[in-house]
């Protein structure tokens, strides 16, 4: 099966000469989720925005579909919905008038939008709130809105940055669910997220990311393996917060080594 | 059109300002001015300082020639009511205060005081010299006009003081927190500038001295009982980032900077204007722009310049000056609506999107051609209404018609000139 989205050595960041990231690869299989993870820091963001085309790489490529950005800008942006960390919405518009414009703007048609809506507005408690204004909307409003607008259009690939922050729990409980729905209808998944614990019986694979380089990829299984055959204390049935901590906490210049009492 | 990126200035460590809150207000207009300084030399360079001086001089030439020969019955009173009243109604306070401030500058609330007094004589200041401006302006052709013309010190005197009550009385507004009681106040107070300044110019200095006095004192005490917050922070911060963001959209007319959020106001009863764009993949962007527009600062704008337009048309609607006064309208809307270029241009979603840029250059010349198509019907309305004959309405309407043709065409191409620019970039 060809991956639907491949990152290829890519070195990358906001200046040249000076990359954040170095030699990054990766691919995304259809039908996958894959969690994107590393400190703060560490490159997950500035990977997801070479993906969104909305930073150049210096070397290295990207192809979705097997298409580059350059190659057909329009298919390639078609392919994929993206939900930022912090929820960028219009002030102007409602939550309705923004997945009408998402609807629209790919393409989506009048009765299939009707369907997806009235089952989003339900799944993240949203239906009392369609008309409301974003400026009137709290912060977890906004960002299910965000959430909304990018499984309303349904591509093949979904790139989420921090998916939970500002969510309740039972938002948090909705949004899981969903994401494994669409990943049992074809969907692939690129999410990165500091709330390992939530992700960890979500994810397929996890790709992780210290100072902008791929320290290790794998499934959580084959990370507990890849940290024993390096060393390390845990325990192949430990946590993958556990085996995160131990690959890069004790490797971290400041505080590797203290905890909370101290 | 020169493109530049905002100045990302690191902010300056700001510790010992705070020590003194009046250095610390001192800091920040420098700052503010420091920011905006480099900006205004693109503005000079645009042509508006030229356009300005011309329509200086050319101005005083024609005022000074129509001092001459004032036409007899000419309503001096009338036009002083509509020059003076608004400057001595509307007053905003400009207090640098930044979003940051609620968190650093909250627990220095008790010592803020010689802050905001820097603030509020700040922003007093320069629409003080406005409204004296304006009535040095206008005493040349009032004394000359009117019947029974007052003195220049006297009608200079009353204005400031209606002015000081006004500015008073929006000090006032901005400390309320009720929203309702807020926006009561504020009919009031215009109710109260142009009431006031009607008795200026039509009764005598005895009779417009007690209403105004009287009106006046009412209206401070009622402002003054009213609740209030001691310190309205939210609302402080959120006028100066209006006041910032229309500076900004101003600049950005001459120089490519991206503007900031502006203010957005719900107006529901527009809310199905757009709706007919939705689901049509190529009419996305025009379906985003419409619904922006419509709550917009923009179309407050728009919608102003529209009712003044029509009271100035309907007052000149039997002379054939009428259609000199629509096409400097339809110029003047033309380079207000020239903002919908920039109304999302530097969304991220735009980038993201499969919106294609010749639909978004589409979207834009269609909102702009509606719009001004629209307001040049609503401003047509008091010519056809009024008293010239048949031949020179069809000749206005005509001249209308071809001056909306060559706006149109020269915002398409302006459109699509910055759309391949920025393909380029």
């Amino acid at each position: 099966m060809n991956p639907l989205l491949e990152v290829n050595q890519l070195t990358g960041g906001y200046s040249i000469g000076r990359p954040v990231l170095h030699d990054v690869s990766f691919a995304i299989e259809p039908g996958e989720m894959v969690g994107l993870i590393g400190l703060n820091g560490a490159g997950k963001s500035t990977t997801m925005k070479h993906i969104l085309g909305l930073l150049e790489p210096q070397t290295g490529q990207i192809r979705l579909g097997g298409k580059a950005l350059d190659e057909n800008p329009e298919q390639y942006r078609a392919s994929m919905a993206y939900v930022p960390e912090s929820p960028i919405l219009y002030d102007a518009l409602t939550v309705r008038e923004h997945l009408i414009w998402s609807a629209t703007a790919y393409g989506v048609e009048e009765r299939t939008y009707e369907e997806r809506l009235v089952h989003l507005a339900k799944l993240f408690h949203m239906t009392p709130h369609l008309d409301k204004a974003a400026q009137h909307l709290s912060k977890g409003m906004r960002q299910k809105t965000m959430l909304m607008s990018a499984f309303l259009v349904r591509p093949p690939l979904y790139v989420i940055d921090e998916p939970f922050l500002g969510l309740d729990p039972l938002g948090i409980r909705s949004l899981l669910t969903f994401m494994n729905r669409m990943k049992e209808e074809g969907a692939s998944l690129l999410v990165s997220s500091h709330i390992l614990s939530t992700i960890e019986d979500y994810c397929d694979r996890f790709v992780l990311l210290h100072h902008g380089k791929v320290l290790v990829a794998g499934t959580a299984d084959e990370l507990r393996e890849k940290l024993a055959a390096r060393g390390g204390q845990e325990a192949r049935t430990t946590r993958l917060e556990d085996v995160f901590y131990a690959w890069v906490g004790a490797d971290d210049e400041d505080g590797g080594e203290l905890i909370w009492r101290d | 059109m020169a493109r530049l990126r905002v100045n990302a200035r690191a902010p300056k460590f700001q510790g010992r300002l705070l020590q003194d809150t009046e250095q610390l207000w001192r800091y920040r207009v420098q700052e503010f001015w420091g920011e905006v300084i480099p900006y205004l030399g693109y503005v000079i360079q645009s042509g508006l300082g030229f356009v300005i001086a011309f329509v200086f001089i050319a101005g005083t030439a024609l005022y000074a020639s129509f001092l001459d020969q004032i036409p007899a019955g000419f309503p001096v009173r009338e036009l002083g009511w509509m020059l003076l009243s608004p400057i001595v109604a509307y007053t905003t306070y400009r207090t640098f205060l930044q979003s940051a401030d609620l968190g650093y500058l909250l627990r220095l609330e008790h010592r803020m005081n010689r802050y905001m007094k820097r603030s509020v004589r700040y922003s007093l200041m320069p629409r003080m010299v406005l409204l004296m401006a304006a009535c040095l302006i206008y005493w040349p052709l009032y004394s000359r006009a009117d019947e029974a013309p007052k003195p220049l010190f006297v009608l200079l005197a009353a204005f400031v003081v209606l002015k000081f009550v006004a500015a008073y009385g929006a000090w006032g507004e901005r400390h309320m927190h009720d929203r309702r009681l807020k926006l009561a106040c504020r009919i009031i107070r215009y109710a109260w500038s142009w009431g006031a300044a009607a008795c200026w110019l039509w009764l005598d200095i005895g009779m417009a001295g007690l209403w105004t006095g009287l009106g006046g004192l009412i209206y401070i005490a009622a402002i003054w009982k009213l609740p209030k917050l001691a310190f309205p922070w939210e609302e402080h911060i959120a006028l100066e980032q209006v006041h910032r963001n229309r500076i900004y959209t101003f600049l950005s007319g001459f120089v490519d900077l991206p503007t900031m959020n502006n203010r957005r106001f719900s107006r529901p009863w527009l809310h199905a204007l757009g709706n007919r764009y939705a689901f049509q993949k190529k009419k996305a962007y025009r379906y985003l722009l419409v619904k922006s527009f419509v709550r917009s600062e923009l179309l407050g704008i728009v919608l102003r310049l529209i009712v003044i337009g029509i009271i100035l048309l309907w007052w000149t609607k039997d002379s054939i000056w009428s259609s000199l006064l629509l096409l400097l309208l339809m110029i003047t809307i033309h380079a207000q609506l020239k903002a919908l270029l920039q109304l999302h241009r530097h969304d991220v979603w735009l980038k993201l999107y499969p919106v294609a840029n010749q639909d978004r250059s589409v979207a834009i010349s269609g909102v702009y051609a509606q719009v001004l198509g629209l307001c040049v019907l609503l401003l047509l309305l008091p010519v056809i209404a009024g008293g010239l004959s048949i031949q020179a309405k069809g000749g206005i309407g005509l001249g209308a018609a071809a001056a909306y043709v060559l706006l149109c065409w020269q915002r398409k191409h302006a459109i699509e000139r910055l759309i391949s620019t920025e393909e380029e970039e």
